[in-house]
């Protein structure tokens, strides 16, 4: 009996000693974390993506801060996209996420409604010269409708109409003129199928969250209006007649580009929208819509200059005009932060001039400071209707349910666009999708 | 007496770190999961509330019965693929043709490539614009249209095809093996007797095969209802849901609707559903086997 009990009292001390370690461990982490070795801070700063693609682009960026800031050490981490999802929100419970971080709007708005992110608005309308670098169409999408923002804008793209001038040469077409809305661009698509035999457009409706941007783009462009009210967490479909009948006919216009005209490659419901990037590189399709990340990959042929088969137009508008949706990433604050003067700086120093535009450039992304347009990395011809488009870009859904919220979409249009529902029962199937999904 | 109870008791005592283990990896794992399935928890296991039954309605919904019915169709299409095509291999490797040590190593081909790559891969080659199947198939004149082999007809068809692609191998493997124990006095025997060819197969081979194939098919059955990755590289589910199976709503749920409860709940069902198929399946094998 004596035995037991001492084995007993033997086993409590050990896991109250290993409990005590743990929790001394990780204090003594954190501790270590803002004051550095030898009183010297220390700050993390985490890009989304991957390592061995951010390292060279950031190295220089660390450098010249750690040059100007000797009395801070910089630890620079990457992390791949798909590990960020319970990762970042596993590190924001534990009060563990880095001190300056690159968000996306999928991890963003879900990190934001857990109270993780500090928001930024105050800061950032504090600095004048960064505040009026950014134009105000990225700052609405990077606000919420209460006027926080999470992040400052650092790595967007918006939709345009990329185009193969030599197609649009043979079947007679203007090849400095590319569709400036939906009907021109219909129009035009069945002139050079019918001209040249090549499909005029290329179409991908595989149910991706592509697919989704591709028709919040659509809906923006024709209703004037985002696609869902961050106030009142629901489609601004759902209780406007005039948005829902607009959106069955974006719905419907999907049904005949993909089944009527005639106009789009075979069998786009195996194409994810992005997809066609290759056939339209490889001249089998004469237009079709994408946008800055097009660059890098077409980048050969672009920088022929006036010799390059390929220019950009902005995205075909609607009756409301041209309103892709903006991919808009950028640089985040954890509400946790230690030393957010400190993070602050760092941010600041990440969007100035010369740094974001070497992060823009190399990475492929758009030039959105004011200061950085018509500088020698973004002077081709077919940047300035990427760059032009960020005056207008409205915005995917600012909710933490956003990627449940855009496969609903998604599902929902390419139902429509195959015709296995109609335009009603799709806009039905997102509003009951999204409905009995809705995590609060 | 003493001792008597003593060696009773020898085997449970060796079972102790099997039993500790098991409860380790599998035990805990599983009442974790049978927790979250009634509780609303988010993507890194936050207990937010109970939510009593809530999360198992998702299993009385048309969608969810539509979801299990194609489970069913991929899970049966696929094994039976695999055992007709398996099973053909099997005994074709098993004779002494020349070069059977090369066949056995391509036969075994498939089943060592990883998932994702082996998805990625008949994307490439089945996609309908430039993927080689329907080049060469345009090439020769056989068809005039390139054929939507991951379009909403045929999807399912043709993730299952690559199921058996993949699952072929395991079972090549487990039959040869089987195989190679047949005594080759049964078989002499059974010349003697005149049963030659299907009637050899059917009477002696098959019999003979039978426990093998029994604990071959639970366990491809258990790997099918549970297999992601292969299918969601090549559709995501799609389109239009034609190859969404139990699996792939489990990452749905959790991943992109963040819905862990929902998604343990129909864990747990996938669990039940095939822990039931299993225990029947191997009771009435050796049922027959006494």
């Amino acid at each position: 009996m004596k035995k037991r009990l001492l084995a007993m009292l033997l086993c409590a001390a050990m896991v109250l000693s290993m409990a005590a370690c743990s929790s001394g461990g990780a204090e003594s982490d954190k501790e270590e974390k803002t004051e550095g070795s030898g009183g010297k801070k220390e700050i993390t700063v985490l890009r989304l993506g991957d390592i061995t693609k951010a390292e060279p682009i950031f190295a220089p960026i660390m450098d010249s801060y750690t040059k100007n800031n000797p009395d801070t050490t910089v630890n620079f981490e990457a992390m791949a996209w798909d590990e960020a999802k319970t990762k970042l929100k596993l590190l924001g419970a534990q009060s563990e996420l880095p001190e300056v971080m690159f968000i996306n709007i999928i991890n963003g708005w879900d990190l934001a409604s857990s109270g993780y992110l500090s928001d930024l608005s105050d800061l950032f309308k504090g600095d004048d010269s960064l505040s009026a670098d950014i134009p105000q169409s990225i700052i609405d999408v990077a606000t919420t409708e209460d006027g926080k923002m999470y992040w400052i804008p650092s790595a967007t793209g918006a939709f345009g109409v990329w185009y193969n001038k030599e197609y649009f040469k043979q079947a007679g077409l203007d090849p400095n003129s590319p569709p400036k809305t939906v009907e021109e661009m219909i129009s035009m698509a069945k002139t050079i199928t019918e001209k040249t035999g090549v499909p005029g457009l290329g179409w991908g409706i595989t149910a991706t969250e592509d697919f989704a941007n591709i028709t919040e783009s659509f809906y923006s462009s024709y209703t004037g209006v985002d696609i869902w009210s961050d106030a009142d967490k629901k489609f601004t479909f759902e209780d406007n007649k005039e948005y829902r009948k607009l959106f069955a006919e974006v719905l419907e216009e999907f049904a005949k580009i993909t089944n009527d005209y005639g106009i789009t490659q075979a069998n786009s419901i195996e194409q994810n929208p992005f997809g066609i990037r290759t056939l339209f590189r490889d001249g089998e399709v004469a237009m079709y819509l994408d946008g800055v990340w097009a660059v890098k990959e077409l980048k050969e042929e672009l920088d022929k200059g006036e010799g390059s088969k390929f220019n950009t137009g902005l995205f075909p508008a609607g009756p409301a005009g041209s309103h892709p949706i903006l991919g808009c990433d950028g640089w985040a604050i954890p509400e946790e932060c230690k030393d957010k003067d400190e993070a602050w700086k760092m941010v600041q120093h990440l969007m100035s001039s010369e740094n974001q535009t070497r992060h823009a450039s190399e990475w492929g992304l758009l030039p959105i400071l004011e200061s950085e347009k018509g500088i020698d990395e973004f002077s081709g011809e077919y940047w300035n209707a990427l760059v032009e488009q960020l005056d207008t870009v409205s915005a995917r859904p600012k909710d933490k349910n956003v990627a449940m919220i855009e496969q609903a979409i998604a599902d929902g249009a390419q139902a429509a666009a195959t015709r296995k529902m109609t335009p009603d029962e799709a806009i039905d199937f997102m509003i009951e999708t999204v409905h009995s999904n809705y995590v609060e | 007496m003493n001792l008597k109870r003593k060696r009773k008791a020898l085997p449970y005592i060796f079972l102790v770190p099997a039993i500790v283990i098991i409860i380790m990896i599998f035990a805990i794992p599983l009442f974790n999961l049978l927790w979250y399935s009634f509780a609303k928890v988010d993507l890194i296991g936050n207990f937010n509330s109970w939510a009593g039954f809530n999360n198992y309605k998702y299993l009385v919904t048309e969608t969810f019965t539509k979801t299990l019915g194609r489970t069913m169709i991929w899970v049966v299409c696929g094994i039976a693929g695999i055992f007709l095509v398996g099973t053909i291999l099997a005994l074709a490797l098993n004779k002494p043709i020349p070069g059977r040590g090369f066949f056995r190593t391509v036969v075994i081909i498939p089943w060592v490539i990883p998932h994702v790559f082996a998805g990625t891969m008949w994307s490439w080659v089945l996609n309908s614009t430039n993927g080689i199947v329907n080049t060469l198939l345009l090439d020769l004149g056989l068809i005039k249209e390139p054929i939507s082999f991951l379009g909403a007809e045929l999807a399912l068809a043709t993730v299952i095809f690559i199921r058996i692609w993949k699952g072929v191998p395991f079972l090549v493997m487990s039959l040869l093996s089987a195989l190679q124990t047949i005594p080759a006095e049964v078989e002499e025997a059974a010349k003697l007797d005149g049963a030659l060819g299907w009637k050899y197969f059917w009477h002696i081979t098959l019999p003979l095969l039978r426990p093998v194939m029994v604990m071959s098919g639970t366990i491809l059955m258990a790997w099918s209802f549970t297999i992601f990755d292969l299918v969601y590289v090549i559709t995501g589910g799609g389109p239009l849901n034609a190859t969404e199976l139990l699996s792939i709503t489990i990452y749905k749920k959790a991943f992109i609707n963040g819905d862990m409860g929902g998604a343990s709940a129909i864990a747990i069902f996938t669990m039940l559903f095939v822990s039931v198929i299993a225990f029947f399946l191997m009771k009435r094998n050796s049922k027959e086997a006494d």
